[in-house]
């Protein structure tokens, strides 16, 4: 299987290293150059591995992972892209929901960074008021500020029920949900 | 533009510290006018307008400017200025001078408002100039733009008429849509 589990990482460094660091997966969806925090991130899975399903609002397809089935989604239109603005993501990221967890589709994972927690800043008040779009509150100083977010934040809870049902819908599965353990998300 | 040495001021045509331009010869009759105000002028697509320099914390070369999701038009993102994160504004579409434009060279003016430091984009920056207070009129209202509110006045200041801009009322005009 071509997918590889971060909690091994992730597991190591808060053994071994300092509480003052934190640890950050940097990936880009069309122009957006992002991070996302390491702690709820199970892993990654490659493109070929996501069965399409018929584009129901939101799902893109379905991932088999760890022995669960994992709905697919992109992230760009939760960044606000066209379509057209991305290569339509070719690796997924598995992130943990409840006790499930959702695959959300990137065009490029580029690396896995440790900052110092004072690294990380919130957004300058003009910027939060302005985007006011939960889950995008962060910045981390890099070789220049990179946008650190929360998919699951800006998926919402509206957008995670729509992606059970999308799920149901398209796999025909009235257990789905269930299975996902994202019923409680 | 710069200021043109004409008449003897220094101009800032970069990054660096801020100069004092001459006191502009504007209501000056019996004596120099008494100084009110301290203007930093600025170019934004061949118009001229100006800051309270006291407002003004520095001036930068235009950086690399990480983009925000959802931002508004206004928003071009933010950038790391010494360890602080800085959001850039382009008040074009909102003085209705023009669209933005993202590739474009400039400088970036700082600014301090209540609640931190921005940065305005901006073409070119000419001087700091002394002008009184009495100097200072109405903003002429241009249909199709939106100047009420955004300006204290207009000022003119070597043959140009340069919008003063209210940086706390520019701020409140942007995030409230």
């Amino acid at each position: 299987m071509m997918a590889r589990k971060l909690a091994t990482t992730e597991g190591k460094a808060a053994g071994q290293r300092p509480a003052e660091s934190v640890h950050l997966l940097k990936l880009r969806v069309g122009p957006f150059c992002l991070c996302l925090r390491t702690g709820p991130i199970r892993g990654l899975v490659d493109g070929g591995e996501i069965v399409s399903v018929a584009r129901e609002t939101g799902l893109r397809g379905l991932a088999w992972w760890d022995g669960a089935l994992l709905p697919v989604t992109d992230l760009a239109p939760l960044l606000r892209l066209p379509e057209a603005a991305t290569t339509s993501g070719k690796h997924g990221v598995v992130v943990g929901c409840g006790d499930g967890a959702i695959c959300f589709m990137v065009d490029e994972v580029l690396d896995l960074v440790e900052v110092p927690v004072d690294a990380v800043m919130v957004l300058p008040a003009m910027v939060s008021r302005a985007v006011a779009v939960p889950g995008i509150d962060s910045v981390v100083l890099l070789d220049r500020a990179v946008l650190v977010v929360d998919p699951i934040e800006m998926l919402g809870e509206d957008g995670i029920k729509g992606l059970l049902k999308a799920v149901v819908k398209a796999g025909g599965q009235d257990g789905a949900a269930t299975e996902l353990g994202l019923g409680d998300g | 533009m710069p200021a043109s040495a004409d008449d003897g001021a220094r101009a800032t045509s970069g990054v660096g510290p801020l100069r004092l331009g001459r006191r502009p010869a504007v209501g000056s009759i019996a004596g120099p006018p008494a100084v009110d105000l301290r203007l930093l002028a600025f170019s934004l697509n061949e118009e001229w307008y100006a800051l309270d320099a006291s407002d003004v914390q520095s001036i930068e070369p235009l950086p690399e400017i990480t983009p925000i999701p959802w931002a508004p038009e206004w928003l071009m993102g933010v950038f790391n200025l010494r360890g602080a994160i800085v959001p850039v504004v382009d008040a074009r579409p909102l003085l209705g001078i023009g669209e933005r434009d993202p590739q474009g060279d400039g400088l970036l003016v700082i600014f301090r408002w209540d609640d931190g430091a921005a940065a305005l984009r901006v073409d070119a920056v000419d001087e700091i100039y002394e002008v009184a207070g009495s100097s200072l009129e109405s903003a002429l209202a241009v249909p199709g733009r939106r100047r009420a509110g955004l300006l204290l006045g207009q000022v003119g200041i070597r043959d140009r008429l340069v919008g003063v801009i209210n940086a706390r009322s520019l701020v409140k005009a942007l995030l409230e849509g």
